[in-house]
Formats: structure tokens, C-alpha cells, sequence
């Protein structure tokens, strides 16, 4: 990950249509966009790298309207995560539908609250994984998201179980995730 | 107390007030609830979740390439206001240069007798300013390399990049007679040094001639 201190001044820099700024911003967050495309099984590799490109685009296409330097993160996943779904249910109705799915990028987040700030929110993904049970969910998030090597599809393929068993789990491990951190998310307001 | 619904869920983001034993609720796992968020889309908690779950991830070995090849395809052009005043920054600076300074014809000229091609490069550096690459001397690995050309005849040339001996066409252009800046359909055309190391070869290729500039990018 390059310096995310300079990460303010890189992405004034993008907003006035400077390439180094949006070659910076590719390089330092391809790796988390290709890695959350990856755990949707069902994606190959050319459909990851697709998604990949959809995304990057989209977002340096509204970066200048981005107010908040420590949402540039959250936002970006967030419009990767639509375009992966959107990209699963192309797949997945391609021979029921010949029209094009779409789902709307989210517009650049104003305000992220403290307690939602990356640095706060990855210890609770450590905090969860902590208080599950052994079993399959426990590893597969492990392997997914704290070793970080397999893609979904690696790891049904290692363990013998189906794409959309581990695709299931990651999903299942990450609404717990979601669900502390709706709750930081109420916390936040409630004190308003 | 119930679990999370939709309508619930929306008293509940609007003021957890609203639903204070729900939001108690919410403080331990619930396999519904946690269910019913994951097929809830809330952008800026959805982003938040996935920025805390990726905040480790690592490049797979081998992704360079495949990450290249898709910058080149999503690289935004320049914006046309950086454009004219990047285009009038280089006519001040390298029109004195090349334009006031003794023809030398046998540097940096290569081919036949028809077409004699000149490649020059500077710098355009982070805090925009112009800096001529001199031979032989290094550059940091950021800012933009951009170049101007002398070609005593229009001609089109092929725009090469050398890399550790490996060699990569970028595409054609069409250069005029005269000497002028590097561009293609009205935008400067650049090599972003941000990333590049060690020897990087530019070379304007013509049927009968060429011309290449050698820059050596490090620290």
C-alpha cells in the first residue's frame, strides 16, 4: 500500500484530471477491489479484471466530487460491490435475459463517523473472527480475509466443496461484520 | 422485540431512538437480523464493511501485468484545461531550447536520407514544473515524461517504449514538419514515471528513420 498520507493531496490532484493522480489511486487500491471480485465464486479471472476496470472508471469519472478524503475507500468498494452483484446476476440470467442489469454507483460519501474509519473498523473484522466457533465459516473467513492468498474459488477447490458454499460463508462472515458496524453506525447517531 | 425488517430497519437508521430495543439487540449476533443486512444494500455501511474486511489485502503474485494492461485501458486522458496549460508550459520552455539553440544533426538522429526525426523529453514534475532531461542524468520516478519532436517532413511514426529490452508498441502518430510537441488527436501524450525504474528507452520509429531518447528513472 503506498502512503496513505499523501492520499488528500492525490486525490485534489485526480479531481483536476491529473493521470499520475488516478495511475497512484489504481495501483494503491486495485489489490482490495480485485480481492473483494474475488470472493464472489462464480467471477473467473477475466470477469474479476472486467469489474476491476468498470470500477475504476466509474469512480475516477467522479472523484472531483468527492468531499471527504477517508471516504474515497469505503465509496469505491462500495461501487465495486455493485458492480461484482451486477456482474453475478448478468451471469446468472444471461440465458433469461437479454437486457442490461444495473445498479446505481452510489454518489461519494460525505461524512464516514470516527468509529467507521478503516483503521477503527479492521479490528472488529479480527474481533469477529475471534468469536466464532471452530469450524468452517472460522477458516474459510481466515483464509479469505486475514491470510488473504486464495480467491473463493481456490478455496472450494482445495477443500472439495462447491464455489457457492464458500461464496456463502464469506457472505454469512461478512453480515456479522456488517451488523457491528450498523451498530457504530446508530452509536454515532444516537449521540447526535 | 422483533428482528430487523424493512420497516424497522428504517425507523432504526433514521434515529435509534426509534427502536432502542432493537438497537440493544443489535449489539450480539443474530442470525436473522445479520440474514436480512445482507441482502439490505446501504452504501456507505456496505463500504465501510468491505474497506474494514480488505484493509489487509495483498497483491496476488504475478498480478503486474494484468493490472498494466487494465490501466492502459481506463488511463483518463488529461483534462483539456491541463492540456493547453501543460502544451503552452512546454512551448516557452522547449521552444527556447530546441528553437534558439545550434542545430547539432548528429545527435539524437538516426535513419535514411529522407526524414530526419529529433526526440527530446523533459519532466513535468508533481509540483508542475518543466525540467529538461539531460543524458545520462537520472529522474525521480514521478511526474511525466513528455517530448518533443523535430521532423524535417510530416510523416507517421510508430511510438515505442523499451523496457529491460522488452519492447511495447503504444501506437502510431502522426508527426508534422517543424518541431513540435509529442501529442495525439490534440492531447500532449505522456509517460507517467510514477512506478518506472531503471532504463526506459522512447523511441519515435519512421519507415526510414527513428529517433529515441534514453531516460534512467531512479531515486
Amino acid at each position: 500500500m503506498e502512503d496513505m498520507q499523501e492520499l488528500p493531496r492525490i486525490l485534489k490532484r485526480a479531481a483536476s484530471g491529473d493521470e499520475t493522480a488516478f495511475r497512484w489511486l489504481y495501483r494503491s487500491y486495485r489489490r482490495g477491489v480485485v480481492r473483494l471480485c474475488a470472493g464472489f465464486a462464480v467471477l473467473d479471472a477475466d470477469e474479476v479484471e472486467d469489474v476491476v476496470q468498470e470500477t475504476f472508471v466509474r469512480a475516477f469519472r467522479r472523484v472531483a466530487q468527492l468531499k471527504e478524503t477517508s471516504a474515497f475507500e469505503p465509496w469505491l468498494y462500495a461501487i465495486a460491490r455493485n458492480r461484482a452483484i451486477t456482474a453475478v446476476e448478468r451471469k446468472a440470467n444471461a440465458a433469461k435475459l437479454k437486457g442490461e442489469l444495473q445498479r446505481e454507483d452510489p454518489a461519494p460519501f460525505e461524512l464516514v463517523p470516527e468509529s467507521l474509519k478503516i483503521e477503527a473498523a479492521s479490528e472488529v473484522v479480527r474481533e469477529v473472527i475471534a468469536s466464532l466457533p471452530d469450524g468452517a465459516e472460522k477458516e474459510t473467513a481466515r483464509q479469505f480475509y486475514i491470510e488473504g492468498n486464495l480467491t473463493a474459488r481456490e478455496i472450494a477447490e482445495k477443500e472439495g466443496v462447491g464455489k457457492s458454499a464458500v461464496t456463502m460463508r464469506l457472505e454469512r462472515f461478512r453480515a456479522r461484520v456488517k451488523r457491528v458496524l450498523l451498530r457504530r453506525l446508530l452509536e454515532a447517531r444516537w449521540a447526535t | 422485540m422483533g428482528h430487523l425488517t424493512k420497516e424497522t430497519y428504517a425507523r432504526l437508521l433514521e434515529s435509534p431512538k426509534n427502536e432502542p430495543e432493537l438497537y440493544e439487540h443489535l449489539k450480539t449476533g443474530c442470525d436473522v437480523c445479520e440474514a436480512f443486512l445482507a441482502e439490505q444494500p446501504h452504501a456507505l455501511l456496505d463500504g465501510v464493511t468491505d474497506a474494514a474486511l480488505l484493509s489487509g489485502a495483498v497483491a496476488k503474485a504475478g498480478d503486474e501485468g494484468r493490472a498494466a494492461a487494465t490501466y492502459e485501458r481506463i488511463r483518463p486522458a488529461p483534462s483539456r484545461r491541463w492540456v493547453l496549460a501543460l502544451a503552452a508550459m512546454v512551448l516557452v520552455v522547449l521552444g527556447a531550447a530546441l528553437l534558439l539553440r545550434p542545430r547539432d544533426d548528429t545527435q539524437g538522429l538516426k535513419g535514411g536520407p529522407h526524414v530526419t526525426l529529433e526526440l527530446q523529453a523533459l519532466v513535468k514534475g508533481t509540483d508542475d514544473s518543466l525540467t529538461r532531461v539531460d543524458p545520462g542524468k537520472a529522474v525521480a520516478p514521478a511526474g511525466t515524461l513528455l517530448f518533443r519532436y523535430h521532423a524535417s517532413d510530416s510523416v507517421e511514426a510508430t511510438l515505442v517504449i523499451v523496457r529491460d529490452g522488452k519492447r511495447q508498441e503504444i501506437g502510431t502518430v502522426a508527426l508534422e514538419s517543424g518541431t513540435h510537441d509529442l501529442s495525439s488527436e490534440g492531447s500532449l501524450l505522456g509517460l507517467p514515471l510514477f512506478g518506472e525504474h531503471g532504463r526506459v528507452l522512447v523511441r519515435l520509429e519512421a519507415v526510414d528513420s527513428a529517433a529515441e531518447v534514453e531516460v534512467n528513472v531512479g531515486p
